[in-house]
């Protein structure tokens, strides 16, 4: 899950040694999708954008959106070494990443014995040098690099006895003029000799990792031209519809393969919008087969085509559009908070919890949050909000028996379903955060809940117990412990969060 | 994302909660001007061919301006889209960003030669001071207009 939210962003470098990639990043990104450039093309002004963004552009005013000169899709001509860079930047900026955000969490530490003062001044000196030195393309990361580590390099004169800090270690050798290789290689390389060994690194890597997988990388020599058994496809022409009838029209868009429905209008938007997508695969060497073609060409006639949302009548394009918006978003609703409190858990709790007491903790922290009680006094009870969703979930759970003891199986799915209503917790307050309670439950013993914060049962017990306490309504209070007359411990409906969820972990561990 | 992380100073810009397409813009009044030190709040709802089609921007804050007119709509050659033969000079390079910039040195340096309030284009030529006061008296300020 959490590699489908990582999207490369220029922004990625801001917080590292290494922000001056963030400009070098955004200048590999077309100007119209905002995207990393794919099959960058040139135009005749010499800008470069992605092939199929400026060809959509050409189509809609035939101006180049940089400059406004005029110009022509039959003019724009393939950036080769543009491509070529922004393929072997996609390789290299993992590793990059990686090192400079280690080089990041080593400057946060350098940065507590409080030398600020002497280390900025030196890292200016450093900066200097290296700006008054040749210019070479490495020279950003350079100055980076050098203003986290050489700074370091004269504390440690300064201060022998204070640097035992085995980060630093790397830092130390750079004494000797040396610099760690950028790719993380391990080997030590004066600077002068940088930029070959980076070359050399990168040649090497590249040639591991295709000896460990098959698939051929093709990043050094690319070529327009597609693979040899396959004919590069043709590009096609857009038509002069005004000298094209209906029908004809019609007859062309059949010949090509695509729909031929819709409105005339529609119709020349349909083929434009082929032609677009066609010339673009044609650029890119015809990476895409014909069905991935019409696929991409299907999507454009969702959001933008016949099928697109405002296409039919101003009226309707506004209910559906509403209608979509607000729809999905309660339909996915359950995601996004699942989402919501995945994040929140995993950022207040980075380090991973043993399974089983986390799913105690769960339970116990459940009913607090979600029903906003206070319970500290324990004979103040109250009544779980009828609406409440919980009492939906899970009905196979309101009857619980024995049998969960030594049921692993019956215990996992117990566990399942404590997340998926854990899941919900954290945004069921703010929905019953205006509710205040007024009644209190008489029908329950009061000496009963006193009896629950003294009960710290240990483990599967106490989860099931609490799993019924919780989701049991309150008429079945009578019904439960009829149904555990051997339960070791009575654990009455609603004396559960009586006291913080963190002594009841407590308990469970002595 | 940058306009996020890393703001233009005066320029916030943020998606509204339910629908991504729309979103919520506010704009400080650019210095030395009869607009200084006022916010001014701005809508944008992007078609579903953006970036190719330009913005809807609308100032939801009431603005006495030339080129902006009872509703908050605003007339600048950027928000309309270009075409063959018509004067819209919107380019796909552009984002919501440099658009905000545009509009917040608009309200600095109306176009008057057509404009969408005509008193304003007057009075923005003949009088300074009592068009700095038609800007205040018709000027609310976001908290004001929750109020309301």
């Amino acid at each position: 899950m959490d590699d489908a939210f990582d999207i490369p962003d220029p922004t990625d470098w801001l917080e590292t040694p290494l922000k001056d990639f963030s400009p070098l990043e955004n200048s590999l990104h077309c100007d119209i999708c905002k995207e990393f450039y794919d099959t960058p093309m040139i135009t005749s002004c010499c800008h470069t954008f992605c092939s199929k963004c400026i060809r959509t552009c050409l189509s809609a005013n035939g101006k180049c959106p940089s400059c406004q000169a005029a110009d022509q899709a039959s003019k724009l001509r393939n950036n080769c070494i543009m491509q070529t860079v922004v393929e072997q930047f996609l390789v290299a900026r993992p590793a990059a990443l990686d090192v400079a955000r280690k080089e990041q969490q080593v400057g946060e530490q350098a940065k507590k014995p409080g030398k600020r003062k002497r280390t900025v001044l030196d890292s200016d000196d450093v900066a200097q040098e290296e700006r008054s030195g040749r210019m070479t393309r490495r020279k950003s990361k350079r100055i980076a690099a050098s203003q986290t580590s050489e700074p370091e390099t004269i504390e440690i004169e300064d201060s022998d006895a204070e640097d035992g800090d085995e980060a630093y270690a790397p830092e130390k050798e750079a004494d000797d003029g040396l610099m760690e290789c950028l790719f993380g290689c391990g080997k030590r390389i004066k600077p002068e000799e940088m930029d070959t060994h980076l070359d050399r690194c990168e040649q090497e890597k590249r040639e591991a990792s295709k000896a460990k997988s098959r698939t051929p990388v093709n990043i050094t020599n690319h070529r327009p031209p597609a693979a040899p058994d396959k004919p590069a496809p043709e590009r096609i022409s857009e038509l002069n519809v005004s000298l094209l009838n209906d029908k004809k029209l019609r007859q062309k868009l059949e010949d090509a393969g695509i729909p031929s429905w819709g409105a005339r209008q529609l119709v020349i938007k349909r083929h434009t919008e082929w032609v677009n997508i066609w010339n673009a695969n044609c650029d890119s060497g015809g990476k895409k087969s014909q069905r991935e073609l019409l696929r991409d060409l299907d999507s454009w006639e969702r959001t933008q085509g016949g099928r697109a949302p405002n296409q039919n009548g101003p009226s309707s394009s506004i209910m559906r559009k509403d209608f979509d918006g607000v729809g999905w978003a309660s339909n996915n609703r359950q995601d996004f908070s699942r989402l919501i409190a995945d994040a929140k858990r995993k950022k207040s709790n980075p380090s991973a919890e043993q399974p089983a007491t986390k799913a105690v903790d769960m339970v116990d922290a459940e009913p607090q949050s979600a029903n906003g009680v206070h319970m500290d006094g324990s004979d103040d009870l109250r009544p779980q909000p009828l609406s409440d969703q919980k009492h939906h979930l899970p009905d196979d759970n309101e009857q619980p028996d024995r049998s969960y003891e030594n049921n692993a199986e019956a215990l996992s799915s117990i566990r399942d379903k404590v997340e998926a209503t854990n899941e919900g917790r954290h945004y069921e307050p703010q929905i019953n955060a205006g509710f205040e309670p007024a009644t209190t439950n008489g029908d329950h013993d009061p000496t009963t809940s006193t009896e629950a914060p003294t009960t710290t049962p240990v483990g599967v017990e106490h989860e099931a117990l609490l799993l019924s306490s919780h989701w049991g309504s309150t008429r079945k209070d009578e019904h439960l412990s009829a149904h555990l007359p051997s339960s070791p411990v009575k654990v009455p409906m609603f004396a559960v969060p009586a006291r913080p969820f963190s002594d009841v972990d407590g308990g469970n561990v002595s | 994302m940058t306009l996020m992380l890393s703001p233009t100073p005066g320029i916030s810009a943020f998606p509204s909660d339910t629908d991504m397409t729309r979103w919520s813009a506010t704009v400080l009044g650019p210095e030395s001007t009869p607009y200084e030190n006022l916010t001014f709040k701005l809508s944008l709802s992007f078609p579903s061919n953006y970036p190719y089609a330009p913005p809807e921007v609308l100032f939801t804050t009431p603005v006495y301006h030339p080129n902006v007119d009872m509703a908050g709509r605003i007339c600048l050659d950027i928000l309309k889209p270009a075409g063959k033969g018509t004067e819209g000079a919107w380019s796909a390079v552009l984002n919501t960003g440099s658009v905000l910039l545009s509009i917040q040195s608009l309200l600095g340096e109306p176009n008057n030669s057509s404009p969408l309030n005509g008193e304003a284009a007057l009075l923005w030529d003949r009088d300074q001071d009592e068009y700095k006061k038609k800007v205040l008296a018709r000027h609310q300020e976001p908290a004001e207009m929750e109020a309301k």
